[in-house]
């Protein structure tokens, strides 16, 4: 029986071979290597925080770059929106009209859900309650601002000049084109001002990227 | 390491101050004979201060080492297309000795570094990593790519070569 704890024959050499290894283990790098290596070492530090600097300057404009173009793109949206929103409301046919409803006057001026059932687009979007509830509140929206009485706001200048609810972007630019032909400019802009917020808001029923 | 790779150059010396010699064992041992060392250690320690963002703090900085300086030594092998079985090593000066015993001990070192340059490659590394690097098995399977139960087989090897070779100085 051998004692465990006792260290075995092979374990009693190994151990005097690697304390004899480390006799002779005694060579080292010259000082020329030496300070070469630690001067290259401090040179790489050095550099690589110098190289950091103009990489972080550029980040920084990357930044506000990226900042700034979301921004304009933000408060005027792309004429290819309001295009998009004309082709697609072309093909749903006709338009959204405001129906007079309950007699308490909640809920107004709304869009009946047969109506809106019977809109294949409007059927294929999935977030079906959050679009009806913005259409509905941009349509009650523009309703109250067509029937304000003149003399409310800077918009009241305009309001006999806005086209009926059901009329699409074509009829609103027709309209503003006539006002500015015929130098109304007053009112060309604050038509075109009511034609920015319809249909920019209308976009953004229609944009994916707003479902909630 | 970690001061290092932040930028603080002066933790560079503290670090190289520690494992220089070993180190420069390592490579000498695994290129002995070659007029290359300098250079080889010299370029294993730039690949240290190169890949220092890639070294985390999790992993210990001993292995990691280790692990470039392997690599290097592989990489130089495969470029001069031979292994190091195939080098026969120069001979040791071993001084004038005064007395018997420091002669016979210097003739025993002498032949173990002699015994160490004819080892296979895969053991003579296994050896060093373990004597120089101070490398545990498992860590020592971490840097060379292999299994742990590989690596015990090739250090029982090697001791046994070594053993074997150096009869008569054991008393």
């Amino acid at each position: 029986m051998t004692d465990p704890q006792k260290p075995q024959p092979d374990e009693v050499e190994d151990l005097l071979l690697s304390a004899l290894y480390h006799q002779g283990a005694n060579e080292e790098p010259s000082p020329k290597v030496d300070h070469a290596i630690r001067k290259q070492a401090r040179k790489e530090a050095h550099r690589r925080r110098w190289f950091a600097l103009p990489r972080l300057a550029f980040t920084l404009v990357l930044l506000l770059g990226v900042g700034v173009v979301l921004r304009v793109f933000d408060v005027a949206p792309p004429e290819r929106a309001i295009v998009e929103f004309e082709v697609s409301e072309e093909q749903e046919g006709a338009p959204l009209t405001p129906v007079a409803s309950s007699a308490d006057g909640a809920g107004s001026d709304r869009v009946t859900h047969e109506e809106l059932s019977t809109r294949p687009a409007l059927q294929s979007a999935a977030p079906e309650v959050s679009k009806k509830s913005s259409r509905e509140s941009l349509e009650q929206r523009m309703f109250e601002r067509a029937n304000r009485q003149p003399g409310e706001s800077s918009e009241s200048v305009c309001v006999g000049d806005v086209p009926p609810s059901d009329a699409g972007p074509s009829e609103w630019l027709r309209r503003i084109r006539d006002l500015r032909q015929a130098g109304e400019q007053a009112r060309a802009g604050c038509l075109q001002g009511l034609y920015r917020e319809r249909f920019s808001e209308a976009d953004q029923i229609k944009s994916p990227s707003n479902q909630e | 390491m970690k001061w290092y790779r932040d930028g603080d150059a002066d933790a560079f010396d503290r670090l190289y101050a520690r494992y220089r010699a070993p180190l420069y064992r390592y490579v000498l041992r695994q290129c002995a004979g070659c007029a290359e060392v300098d250079e080889l250690y010299q370029d294993v320690w730039l690949r240290v201060v190169r890949a220092r963002h890639q070294w985390k703090e999790s992993q210990r900085f001993r292995p990691w080492l280790y692990r470039i300086a392997h690599n290097r030594v592989v990489d130089h092998w495969r470029a001069r297309g031979a292994t190091r079985e195939d080098i026969d090593l120069p001979d040791t000066p071993d001084g004038s000795p005064l007395q018997e015993v420091i002669a016979h001990l210097r003739d025993c070192v002498a032949r173990l570094k002699k015994l160490l340059g004819h080892l296979p490659a895969v053991q003579r590394d296994a050896f060093l990593l373990k004597e120089e690097g101070g490398l545990t098995l498992a860590e020592i399977a971490q840097v060379t790519g292999a299994e742990r139960e590989t690596v015990k087989s090739r250090l029982r090897y090697a001791l046994k070569s070594l053993r074997q070779g150096l009869e008569g100085c054991d008393d």
